[in-house]
């Protein structure tokens, strides 16, 4: 291993002002350990490279060149706060962050039986309780045991490790259930952040979580984000994740989720913005009867980069996991969508489904769909389906033999194709901000949003 | 209103309408009758213009001009209109939003004012009224999580709204109890006028107990084998298709 960790790594520069933080003065001895095994495998694995297959489309080695030193935390919050108002959240229950870091004085948060806050804070204060906890991330990244052909987002985990100084916790003790949903926004203003969320559900423990990750303002950002959650016996979770960053931006994200007996995760992904995303929502069902759901929609417009790869472990008997991925892409635009399902041998009874549907709206646009089934149980029922290509033909008709011209029918089509994943959301917050997306970016779709916003009126 | 003379029509290389002869005035309800595979839908959608259905032979006319040379969306704007046997769902865009785009596009083709929200909300009131239409299915995503009698339901009102001259029905009973389909019919013969005539293609007898026909026609191999009254219908169902098909 010896012979790999001697790679020089040319983005040495700006990584070295990661190193110099110091990140936590009176850190634990295991906390300083971990993250010392964080810079390691981060040196010996380096950026991955394209040889490596989960990264075969999605070319990260301009990161190398650029320069994304620690983000100042000295920032506006004035800002800030016009943008927590203008998103709508003025009202709601929320962890505010920016560059990586809570910030009390924009958020709204409610009292549980449990913590809802800073990680860092979490850390200082309890950290046996967070210790068992990032442990769940080695194993979920194998940095005990780093496979080069098989990277994931190993190597952004590992950097995370080594750098991450605060993100949002959000714990909840047994039977605990979130009266209002919780949103956690992540505002970035400018160079990187490492932001690390940690959500822990107990015994029938039950919330909503609203995750939004933006650009606040113009300037290109690197933001490399872990959400670690564990899900107790029977506990729910249903995690909105809503991206949108400028075009200048990346963003590396690794949701790792570990379900227990009879707990259920429901993970929506809306991928919007950024020059580059790269998503990896990694599941792993642990004990009999826990399901998981993960609806995606993923839209690369202009030229930008929007990488989706999905993992779910069945571990255990009876497990049920359920995915819908949605793409549109235009101009240049190009998406990825990997999604993986393995089930283990003593994982009879799986029920799993995974459906990818993608269009593209040009003919330079391009999309890479690539489900994975791997199978070691004979008693399973696993379906899989992608498609790229054109709407569907007999709607076109539907829509055409009410009078509707080529080009309108075109239009309704396309956005019923994306609406279908924005109406998963429990959120008017989130189905609104979405909508004006879609009607942003979609042929037609200024027209489609505002005369179905004058039909509610009209009502 | 309708001239069909010597159609023939393939789907694919498959030749499934094989000269069929037909003539409709205004205010007349048509139905078509027939087994499995006669082509009865192949019928309906070459009427209504779907892509991949052509006409290989023979001629449609229609007010005097030539139909077989437009697109769908232009001859709904003319006044023809399908309901489908099986209505389509398109998640994400409410029902209203749909038909009063749909309304709209027709409107504009005859050079009328669009309707505004207001004005096509209290045009969409009355007709679901007709069709007891429960208020929310307006709002919710075009037939999306609707039960098979609200699906057929909603083609009514939407035909109901859009007020076409030749319309369409296709298997429009197919799958309803009898009270669902006594509403359907219900609506079906609120529209009938000494201006609008009416196609409607069923497989079963029933449905034309509740709309009675001026002309009943049997349609077997792609051809028009019988024409008849409203008795034909009946005969049809004491008797079976089995000898007409058989010839």
């Amino acid at each position: 291993m010896n012979a790999v960790a001697e790679n020089t790594l040319p983005h040495q520069g700006w990584l070295e002002a990661w190193r110099e933080r110091v990140v936590h003065p009176e850190a634990p001895a295991w906390l300083t350990e971990l993250r010392e095994l964080g810079w390691s495998r981060f040196e010996m694995f380096g950026f991955p490279s394209q040889r490596a297959e989960h990264w075969k489309y999605t070319r990260v080695s301009a990161l190398e060149s650029s320069v994304f030193a620690p983000a100042d935390l000295s920032i506006d919050i004035a800002a800030a706060q016009a943008k927590v108002q203008q998103l709508g959240l003025a009202a709601e229950d929320r962890i505010v962050l920016v560059n990586g870091v809570v910030r009390d004085e924009l958020s709204q948060l409610p009292s549980v039986n449990g913590y809802i806050g800073s990680f860092a804070d979490l850390l200082r204060n309890d950290p046996d309780r967070v210790r068992a906890f990032l442990g769940a991330i080695k194993r979920n990244h194998h940095i005990e045991k780093p496979d080069r052909n098989n990277l994931r987002g190993e190597p952004f985990a590992a950097l995370n490790s080594a750098c991450a100084i605060d993100g949002a916790a959000v714990v909840l003790d047994n039977n605990v259930a979130l009266e209002k949903p919780l949103h956690v926004v992540h505002l970035y203003t400018s160079a990187g952040s490492m932001p690390r969320n940690l959500f822990l559900l107990g015994q029938c423990a039950d919330a909503k979580v609203v995750e939004w990750q933006l650009s606040l303002g113009d300037d290109a950002v690197f933001a490399n984000a872990i959400t670690e959650i564990g899900l107790g016996e029977n506990a729910q979770l249903k995690h909105e994740r809503v991206q949108n960053f400028n075009n200048q931006s990346w963003f590396i994200e690794s949701v790792c989720t570990d379900i227990h007996k009879h707990a259920r995760y429901i993970g929506n992904e809306y991928a919007l913005g950024s020059k580059l995303a790269r998503v990896d929502t990694l599941v792993d069902l642990k004990a009999p009867g826990s399901e998981t759901h993960l609806n995606g929609m993923y839209l690369p417009f202009g030229t930008q980069h929007i990488d989706c790869h999905t993992r779910i472990r069945h571990q255990a008997a009876d497990c049920i996991s359920r995915q819908l991925y949605k793409g549109v892409a235009d101009k240049r635009g190009r998406g990825v969508f990997n999604g993986r399902v393995e089930v283990a041998r003593d994982a009879q009874r799986t029920d799993s489904e995974m459906q990818n549907r993608n269009i593209l709206l040009s003919k330079f646009a391009e999309i890479d769909a690539k489900p994975e089934l791997e199978i070691y149980a004979d008693d399973v029922s696993c379906a899989h389906g992608s498609t790229i290509g054109q709407l569907d033909q007999t709607a076109m008709f539907y829509l055409r033999s009410r009078g509707l011209a080529k080009e309108q029918a075109e239009a309704i089509l396309t956005w019923a194709f994306a609406a279908e994943v924005v109406e998963t959301t429990d959120h008017d917050v989130v189905r609104g901000y979405l909508l004006d997306a879609l009607a942003e970016r979609l042929p037609g779709g200024d027209k489609i949003r505002s005369l179905d916003s004058d039909l509610e009126a009209g009502e | 209103m309708l001239k069909i003379e010597n159609l023939h029509a393939s789907v694919g290389d498959k030749a499934i309408l094989k000269g069929i002869n037909l003539e409709v005035k205004p205010g007349e309800v048509h139905a078509i009758m027939g087994p499995n595979g006669s082509g009865k839908s192949t019928l309906s959608y070459v009427l209504a213009g779907r892509d991949g259905y052509e006409v290989t032979d023979g001629s449609v006319t229609y007010n005097g001009e030539d139909l077989i040379e437009k697109d769908a969306d232009e001859r709904a704007c003319d006044g023809i209109y399908l309901a489908f046997q099986y209505p389509v769902e398109i998640p994400g865009v409410s029902n209203s939003y749909f038909l009063r785009a749909a309304v709209n596009a027709q409107r504009k083709h005859r050079g009328e004012d669009e309707l505004d929200a207001m004005g096509f909300l209290k045009l969409a009131r009355e007709k679901a009224k007709l069709l007891e239409l429960p208020d929310n299915l307006m709002h919710r995503p075009v037939n999306v999580g609707f039960s098979g009698g609200e699906k057929k339901r909603n083609e009514i009102f939407h035909m109901a709204v859009l007020e076409p001259q030749l319309c369409l029905l296709d298997e429009t009973d197919s799958g309803l109890d009898i009270d669902a389909l006594k509403t359907v019919a219900n609506g079906v013969n609120s529209l009938r006028s000494p201006d609008r005539a009416m196609i409607v293609v069923t497989h079963y007898q029933r449905l034309l107990d509740y709309i009675v026909p001026d002309q009943v026609h049997v349609l077997s191999g792609g051809k028009i084998v019988k024409s008849g009254d409203k008795d034909l219908a009946k005969q049809l169902e004491a008797e079976g298709y089995g000898d007409l098909v058989a010839a």
